[in-house]
């Protein structure tokens, strides 16, 4: 794959946009998937992934070939939401963040008994993931989403391995404590 | 250790990250905190969760649109050997003396401006020179003229030749096709407008594109979802219709959450639904963009995830004959989006209330996203 890679960007640099194209093919949608967790929207992730893939055809002659191609790009694209992101304010849960608890406390379903119930909710789990913080955010993301080992994390976010680690920690942590302030989930449908 | 500690360590234990050491003192004090027993399952259960957020989609035409944004190429010319120390430097006041000396050239050689006008003076050549004057268009048609006739004969000719056809854009002009068997459709595409778009006209698009088919996808981008769902619903609720609504959409709605919601209906015209946006814009808390798309396989499968079914597969006619006739079919409504899988456990309230469609409605999947801080 990385000498797939290696051929396409010679390809790329030798005039062939095509090429490039088909580096665009092979990682738009793990690079949108990412990006969409990171920002939360459509839209934004959209053109993130597109600006990343345009920055680095611009600077693809400066690429270094002692990485990989995926984590030089990933790392254009993610510091591109990270920085979309902290200039936005976040939408849904993130925006209210300090009240979180409180709102745990006045929800009827906030049992320990509810637990399992919550965690059934995949989409709170996404506004959840939205309102931790982003240096958290990223780690969870590419660690539980995209599966990446805690090397390339370290290399794609230019921290040592030990900060990627113990942020991951911490991450979950605050995952939990995000998701039981959320109100509770119920299998009854009402109508009026 | 410190009860945060002991937390960190457990979700160590979840990444994977502990030894063979710190696993056996984990167990030993997760066999008596019964907290951190929980804390440990939620921790798993959450990592689990992450993995089955459904998967965005990009469209298509993605590639497309990322190669038409390049704005230079990035070839690199192979390292010029270039000279050094005084022969450097001699062939830099050799291009600079070559550069003057073309520049007094062209100088010399250039043509005057003609007067205004008056006639272009010729220019002393040993080749013949046109002498056109400014308003003769004469000059076109002698051009275009054959110097000699030519026998007219019965050669079946296109009417305009390809060079003389106007420039038009192969997404926005229909190509001519005189077959009557053939008619040319718009393909459908997304139709993204701003709310300054839908009040200046942009809400005719919207009928029309809705007229064009019985399914869409209409995403909302608004400061207060929960506001302009309420609305959505209360503008439906107008018109004689019901809701259904999920635990926690109701909470959320309660609290004004600013999540997204989804709503699925089926009751509503192009027209109807065209007016509903209209009362929505004319409220405070308008929706600032619009987003008209087709349906595709990933919003059903968003709905069937929500709804235990697809509501949009025709194979469920049969289910909806013991619906209760003439009652007009509910709206419904999802919580957060994307929809919780697995949050409806007993879907056979939907179809049970789902009722027959009526004809000329459409089938509608509302998304209502917040934006902005």
């Amino acid at each position: 794959m990385a000498n797939d890679d290696q051929s396409l960007i010679r390809q790329t640099l030798a005039g062939n946009q095509a090429a490039f194209g088909e580096l665009v093919d092979r990682y738009q949608g793990r690079l949108f998937a990412t990006v969409y967790r990171l920002i939360g929207h459509t839209e934004d992730s959209r053109d993130v992934v597109q600006e990343a893939f345009i920055n680095a055809y611009e600077a693809l002659d400066r690429f270094q070939g002692d990485a990989q191609f995926f984590t030089w790009l990933y790392r254009i694209a993610v510091n591109a939401a990270i920085s979309l992101r902290r200039k936005r304010r976040p939408a849904g849960f993130s925006g209210q963040g300090g009240d979180l608890a409180d709102r745990a406390d006045e929800s009827d379903g906030h049992r320990p008994g509810d637990a399992l119930e919550r965690a059934e909710r995949v989409g709170l789990v996404q506004e959840a993931l939205l309102a931790l913080a982003p240096e958290f955010r990223t780690v969870l993301v590419l660690r539980e989403l995209e599966g990446l080992k805690y090397e390339r994390i370290a290399e794609i976010l230019d921290v040592p391995i030990g900060t990627v680690r113990s942020r991951i920690h911490r991450a979950r942590l605050d995952l939990r404590d995000i998701i039981a302030g959320m109100p509770a989930a119920g299998p009854e449908w009402n109508h009026d | 250790m410190t009860e945060q500690d002991w937390k960190l360590m457990v979700a160590a234990d979840v990444s994977g990250d502990l030894s063979p050491g710190e696993q056996a003192l984990l167990r030993t004090q997760l066999a008596i905190d019964p907290h951190l027993r929980a804390l440990q399952a939620d921790l798993l259960d959450d990592a689990r969760r992450l993995r089955q957020l459904p998967i965005p989609f990009l469209p298509s035409d993605f590639t497309a649109d990322v190669l038409s944004g390049l704005r230079r190429p990035p070839i690199v010319v192979a390292a010029r050997q270039t000279p050094k120390g005084q022969f450097r430097r001699a062939g830099n006041w050799m291009l600079g003396l070559a550069t003057l000396a073309a520049l007094i050239v062209t100088w010399i050689w250039l043509p005057t401006t003609p007067p205004r006008g008056g006639v272009a003076p010729v220019a002393e050549a040993d080749f013949p020179v046109a002498q056109v004057k400014p308003a003769d268009k004469s000059h076109v048609a002698a051009q275009v003229k054959p110097p000699v006739d030519v026998p007219d004969v019965n050669v079946p000719r296109t009417e305009k030749s390809p060079t003389e056809r106007p420039p038009s854009d192969v997404f926005t002009s229909r190509p001519e096709i005189r077959d009557p068997t053939i008619r040319v459709e718009r393909p459908r595409v997304s139709l993204p407008l701003t709310a300054r778009e839908l009040t200046s006209g942009g809400l005719d698009r919207v009928r029309d594109e809705l007229g064009r088919a019985e399914d869409h996808r209409i995403e909302l981008f608004a400061k207060d979802p929960a506001r302009t769902t309420e609305q959505f619903v209360q503008a439906c609720r107008g018109r004689g219709m019901e809701m259904l609504t999920d635990p926690i959409t109701s909470e959320a709605l309660r609290r004004k959450l600013r999540s997204g919601y989804s709503v699925y209906c089926e009751a509503l015209s192009a027209k109807e639904t065209t007016a509903i946006l209209k009362s929505l814009l004319a409220t405070e808390t308008a929706p600032e963009n619009l987003v008209l798309a087709p349906v595709i396989d990933a919003d059903r499968k968003q709905m069937k995830s929500w709804l235990g079914f697809d509501p949009m597969d025709d194979g469920l006619e049969r289910l909806r004959s013991g619906a209760s006739k003439g009652a007009r079919p509910p709206v419904l409504i999802a919580g957060v989006y994307p929809m919780p899988r697995g949050q409806v456990r007993d879907n056979t309230v939907f179809q049970e209330r789902l009722g027959e469609r009526s004809q000329g409605k459409l089938r509608l999947f509302v998304i209502i996203r917040g934006i902005g801080s």
